[in-house]
């Protein structure tokens, strides 16, 4: 079941918008003046989407915030949004990224697309195998390269905070695409100084395998269209990870003073794969400061397109969830174990079980056990990851 | 003698801690050119300590007074009296300015209003431990305080009120600040409360300057904030003694009744016995360290805010043990009704309205009908527009929305429609969404029996006048919502003594209907307007009925090619004559069975289009123009549609549909398609539609083999064809849609008896059809037995058993004595239709 994806405004809908013909449905972005508002699955009718069906489809499947937004636009009062950029901090745009010459290449040119506020864009070429990408960014005449000799995005990450020069580091993955205001709006969310960390709203860039499909419906880098401040006050730093991701994610540079570096013992590159941003957020939330979620920050990521490569996604965020949890748990925050009881009890579990009698919504089996063996793995993999990580640095 | 400075910046400190330092330090490095301001320390202590925190070298003119007394005011009294610049810049020692603040201060001045007073913001500031320690959770929550309240601040259209005024960082013309008298010395707090209060009653205009920031090096601990609040408690009390019409605003007024039980308690033991009662706040103190070592951050919550609580009204009963003056207090004076502000003739001409009055809070209404209200508050400044549109694009925008797009649509243009001045909403200002309270709790109310009519909207103020002309005075009212013929919300009016009034319909439009005033359009026009649609009723011995649903077939805006009676076994002639006497086609089928006559039927037709509705049914007039707008798209090889109640008189019927679900499907147009569904939804062929109101093409039907004379409504199965056809096309990879557009009425079972019997066929029915699924198969047999006992069993008819609602349990018990009976049902039926052919 495939989808292709569209990118529509509430206002200017067209009457039918045909489709190749391999396509049932299509997951529609539905904006209002421009902002995402709605994200839903629209039927493929006669070869095309019509306007008649994209309304249905928001009338069943939109958000709350939708219709306000909705009824805003329409009393024609302007929501709050940060007009110009004159005075805003500067911005580096950092991509790290590790053999994924093509992929690299689309990203940067949507990056050039991005209006130009004087930010900096910095490829950090993590342990690259070939010198492809090297002569990728030789193409692009404005961008910055750093190469990395160690892997590790987390290494990377931390080269490109210590070697940006704006004071915003807004991080995109090599496999993904900006939306054309997706800078503004994140470095827009950095106006409160407690603010160390922004992220944004990920969609599909496209969803052509069953995989792919998979990945959206299960691993949903989409967190919803009402933005959101998280404080100590309303999320427990071992759960920051619900703030974002690290395919859309900015940072305050001044963080490395007050939070200090990415953990270079976890994501990928290492055995335990992910978890490197949540790990940083939870730090960022339990010393007081905030993470600031806007969904005006908009960009699209390829999800991969083979089950082997799906299933060794789901399998790196089991062992990534489990190897953070395990590096607070060394660092003597005793509520892990019962915070990762209570996960196991009412998500995992029941999912292992749904996905068993194949329930309507749940995940296809192996999936859930796949996510559950990579848990188990998570605290050795923490270990092993530390110990080649003091190693390198002695 | 030096030029006189333009700003001075007053720093009033009791004991110039070592803080002082760094609050002069951040002054030395201002982007303002040092001439133009200069320092006033009023230090409590003696003048060379507050000397030794001067940094050498300091740029810009600085003096020390010093200034003994208790309070703030005193000193910055002091300060400002000794002042040579035109412009008082107030700071507290605890606090770093940043180094465009003072000329931000001056430029936030320059051309305003001279009764301008600037309001810093401010930011504070903790001491973040290396590698992301924990937090004292008090100074995180203090300093969220702080962050929001300026936030707040900061956001378009902010009302600013006394209590905004924040003494360390603000600026204002020295004139103002004399004219309005200074601080009152007399409190050790709020006292910038109160000259905020006296300032903007002297039609001051206060203003947020994001740009004069400052960093509040905050030291305060758990049990000084405590002290703190006894403070406020105390002064607050005085301060509504002195102003009563303030103490609506200040916090103990909610307090006074709004509590936690043992934040009540403990307040009671400390009005009583003071002594035991600060025993017991320092048990919470010690809960409240507990809760914080082991983190457990609601129970810190609760016990952190109940001790404020407790600290703050420990300083009230200092002032008072009165209960009933604190009462009186609380009540304030007796405020007069707001003036009303109408929105439908612009928002301009409401912001022309706002300008010149003084509003001090408003009404709002389109064309009469109440939007809600910005209330008046004692202590804030007078209402201007950029207030209204803060209210537009927060509370006001749905509202808002929603009445302009409802009054388009039923064209109201003048005030004088509706009297909505007299008429009082029963729950003003509470939006209920109907669709989500049919979901969650219903209301008891829904299964009184009531009156049922329509309503379409763009048919304007005559249809709304004939709706409520329906009405009924005790009975309740319900109304289908629709729009260009399509069925947009139920609206629902609960029965009352008097007879319902046109402003009642408005008002439950506009806060039941959802967004159905949000969207909608009218019908795009039909590529071929000459429909060729076959009409089959299928009757049996209900003559009565019969003649109704072939009126309403022959009075269609869109008229069927033919229309064929299918006489089920007939016992007499009359349906025969009746056929006759209207001028419409007549069939018989002679084995009894519905599914017979729906393939004779079907069988008989001309059209390419075979619609069908049953003999207790009665099509709306754009019935069959809304089949055929479905039937447009070439893909549709079938289309249900909605379908509503026609009567609600008694219980079994209100029963029927609102607790089991009726025959409806909702209001949103949707495809069901075999790519676009799971197996179990593919199963679940009975939330497609109902055979009441159903059309296929007519090759598709003959071509799949008919309907299933096995699950006859009038056999052993009890029913379940149309379900069993619309899962087998969509099976086949056939396009189903249903369009609410299509609407037909339905007269549902009169009495509980028959609702329980229909039940039983439900159950029975639907068992068969998942066996003649499973023997056709169309789906999987495993996925048919994981939805069997899953959704079907489990999720519809053994949850409803354990959880009934307002469905009383006999009617569920017989749905599932039907299901169990369903396999012998089942096989019943098999044998008989094999008997019959």
């Amino acid at each position: 079941m495939t989808a292709t994806i569209l990118d529509l405004d509430f206002e200017t809908l067209p009457d039918r918008t045909v489709l190749p013909e391999q396509y049932h449905q299509a997951s529609a972005l539905v904006r209002i003046g421009g902002r995402p508002a709605a994200w839903v699955r629209v039927p493929v009718t006669g070869g095309a989407v019509t306007a008649a069906a994209v309304i249905n489809a928001v009338r069943a499947q939109a958000e709350p915030a939708f219709w306000a937004a909705l009824a805003r636009r329409r009393m024609g009062v302007a929501e709050s949004q940060p007009q110009s950029p004159a005075g805003w901090p500067r911005a580096t745009v950092a991509v790290c990224t590790r053999d994924r010459p093509a992929d690299l290449r689309r990203c940067l040119e949507s990056l050039m697309r991005l209006p130009d506020d004087g930010q900096e864009i910095l490829i950090i070429d993590s342990a690259s195998n070939t010198g492809e990408t090297r002569s990728v960014v030789a193409e692009f005449a404005t961008v910055r390269y750093l190469r990395v000799e160690r892997p590790g995005l987390n290494v990377a990450r931390n080269a490109a905070l210590h070697s940006a020069t704006g004071d915003i580091v807004a991080f995109i993955d090599d496999d993904a695409v900006a939306d054309t205001g997706w800078l503004r709006a994140l470095v827009g969310a950095f106006a409160n100084p407690l603010v160390l960390a922004a992220t944004g709203l990920t969609l599909p860039l496209e969803l052509e395998t069953p995989a792919q499909e998979a990945f959206e419906a299960f691993t949903p880098f989409n967190r919803g269209f009402t933005p959101r401040t998280y404080t100590r006050g309303n999320i427990h730093p071992l759960a920051a990870g619900k703030a974002g991701a690290g395919v859309n994610m900015a940072v305050r540079r001044e963080a490395l003073l007050r939070v200090g570096d990415f953990d270079i013992a976890l994501d990928a590159g290492t055995p335990t794969c992910s978890g490197g941003e949540s790990e940083y957020f939870a730090r960022i939330i339990r010393a007081g400061y905030r993470i600031s979620y806007t969904p005006d920050a908009l960009n699209w990521h390829c999800h991969r397109r083979t089950p082997a490569e799906l299933r060794r996604a789901v399998y790196g965020y089991g062992v990534g969830i489990y190897a953070f949890w395990f590096s607070r748990l060394l660092a003597g925050e005793l509520a892990v174990p019962l915070l990762a009881a209570i996960w196991f009890w009412r998500d995992q579990f029941p999912g292992m079980l749904r996905s068993l009698l194949r329930r309507p919504g749940a995940p296809p089996w192996p999936l859930p056990l796949d996510a559950l063996r990579g848990c188990l793995a998570g605290p050795g993999a923490y270990l092993r990851a530390r110990r080649a990580a003091s190693k390198v640095t002695a | 003698m030096n030029p006189l400075p333009r700003l001075s910046v007053i720093i009033a400190t009791r004991a110039a801690p070592p803080v002082l330092e760094q609050t002069l330090a951040s002054l030395a490095r201002q982007t303002l050119p040092a001439a133009e301001y200069e320092i006033l320390i009023v230090s409590g202590a003696a003048p060379e300590e507050a000397l030794r925190r001067v940094p050498a070298g300091f740029p810009a003119a600085l003096r020390v007074l010093h200034q003994p007394g208790d309070t703030a005011g005193v000193r910055r009294n002091a300060g400002a009296a000794a002042a040579r610049g035109a412009l008082l810049v107030f700071l507290d020692d605890d606090m770093q300015a940043s180094p465009g603040f003072l000329e931000a201060h001056t430029l936030a001045h320059q051309n305003a209003d001279p009764r301008s007073v600037v309001i810093g913001s401010l930011n504070s500031v903790f001491h973040p431990r290396a590698g992301g320690g924990a937090l004292a959770w008090h100074a995180l929550d203090l300093r969220d305080w702080w962050e929001d309240a300026f936030a707040e601040m900061a956001q378009p259209g902010h009302r600013f009120a006394f209590t905004d005024l924040f003494a360390g960082n603000f600026s204002l013309p020295a004139v103002l600040f004399a004219q309005a008298g200074g601080f009152d010395p007399t409190y050790p707090c709020r006292d910038d409360f109160e000259l905020g209060y006296r300032l903007l009653q002297a039609g001051a205009r206060f203003k947020f300057c994001p740009a004069a920031r400052s960093l509040h090096l905050d030291a305060t601990t758990f049990p000084r904030s405590l002290e703190r609040k006894r403070a406020e408690g105390q002064v607050d009390m005085q301060l509504a003694r002195r102003y009563p019409e303030l103490a609506p605003e200040l916090p103990f007024t909610p307090q006074v009744d709004g509590q936690a039980r043992p934040v009540r308690a403990l307040r009671e033991i400390i009005r009583r016995w003071p002594g035991l009662g600060r025993a017991l706040q320092r048990l919470g103190l010690t809960l409240a360290a507990i809760a914080e070592a082991f983190d457990l951050r609601g129970l810190w919550r609760q016990a952190s805010a109940g001790l404020l609580t407790v600290a703050y009204w420990d300083g009230i009963f200092r002032e008072t043990r009165n209960w009933a003056e604190i009462r009186e207090l609380a009540g304030g004076p007796p405020t007069s009704p707001l003036p009303a502000l109408d929105l439908s003739r612009g928002i301009q001409a409401a912001e022309a309205a706002l300008e010149q009055g003084c509003f001090t809070g408003t009404r709002l209404t389109w064309h009469g009908y109440p939007l809600g209200c910005i209330p008046a508050r004692a202590g804030a400044e007078p209402l201007r527009a950029e207030h209204l549109r803060a209210w537009l694009a927060g509370p006001g925008a749905l509202p808002t929305a929603r009445a302009q797009a409802a009054f388009a649509a039923l064209g109201v243009e003048d005030d004088e429609a509706f009297d909505f001045a007299s008429y009082t909403a029963p729950e003003a200002g509470d939006w209920v969404d109907f669709d989500a309270q049919l979901k969650n709790h219903k209301p008891a109310s829904l299964l009184m029996p009531a009156v049922v009519t329509d309503l379409d909207l763009a048919d304007g103020l005559p249809a709304l006048q004939a709706a409520i002309s329906r009405a009924q005075p005790a009975l309740p009212l319900r109304v289908l919502l629709r729009r260009h013929g399509a069925p947009v919300a139920w609206v629902h009016l609960t029965g009352a003594a008097a007879p319902h009034r046109p402003e009642e319909l408005i008002h439950a439009i506009l806060t039941q209907a959802c967004h159905a005033a949000l969207l909608g359009a009218p019908p795009a026009p039909l590529s071929n307007p000459t429909a060729d649609i076959s009409v089959v009723v299928c009757t049996r011995g209900r003559v009565d009925m019969l003649h109704n649903c072939l009126r309403a077939l022959q009075n269609q805006s869109m008229p069927a090619r033919e229309i064929i009676v299918v006489d089920n076994a007939p016992l007499d002639d009359r349906a025969r004559r009746l056929a006759g006497e209207l001028g419409v086609r007549y069939r018989t089928e002679e084995r009894p069975g519905l599914d017979f006559a729906r393939n004779r039927g079907a069988q008989a037709a001309t059209g390419s289009i075979v619609a069908y509705v049953d003999d207790d049914a009665c099509p709306a007039a754009d019935w069959i123009a809304a089949l055929a707008r479905a039937f447009d798209n070439p893909d549709s090889m079938a289309v249900t549609g909605f379908v509503a109640p026609a009567e609600l008189d008694t219980p079994a019927q209100c029963l029927f549909e609102w607790e089991y679900g009726g025959m409806g499907h909702g209001f949103v147009s949707h495809l069901h398609r075999r790519d676009l569904m799971e197996q179990a939804g593919l199963l679940w062929a009975s939330g497609f539609g109902v055979g009441t109101n159903m059309a296929f093409r007519r090759a598709v039907l003959l071509q799949s083999g008919g309907f299933d004379p096995a699950l006859d409504v009038g056999g052993p199965a009890g029913g379940g064809g149309d379900v069993e056809m619309f899962h087998r096309l969509v099976a086949a990879g056939h396009a189903l849609r249903y369009e609410p557009a299509a609407l037909v009425w339905h007269t549902h079972r009169r009495d509980l008896a028959a609702l329980r019997r229909q039940l039983f066929n439900n159950g029975r029915s639907f068992g068969a059809y998942l066996l003649t699924c499973a023997a056709r198969r169309s789906v999987p047999l495993g996925s048919i037995a994981a939805f069997a006992l899953f959704d079907w069993a489990g999720g519809w008819l053994l949850r409803r058993l354990l959880i009934p609602g307002k469905l009383p349990r006999s009617l569920v018990l017989a749905e599932i004595l039907g299901a169990i009976l369903s396999p012998l049902a089942y096989w019943r039926a098999h044998r008989r239709v094999k008997n019959m052919s």
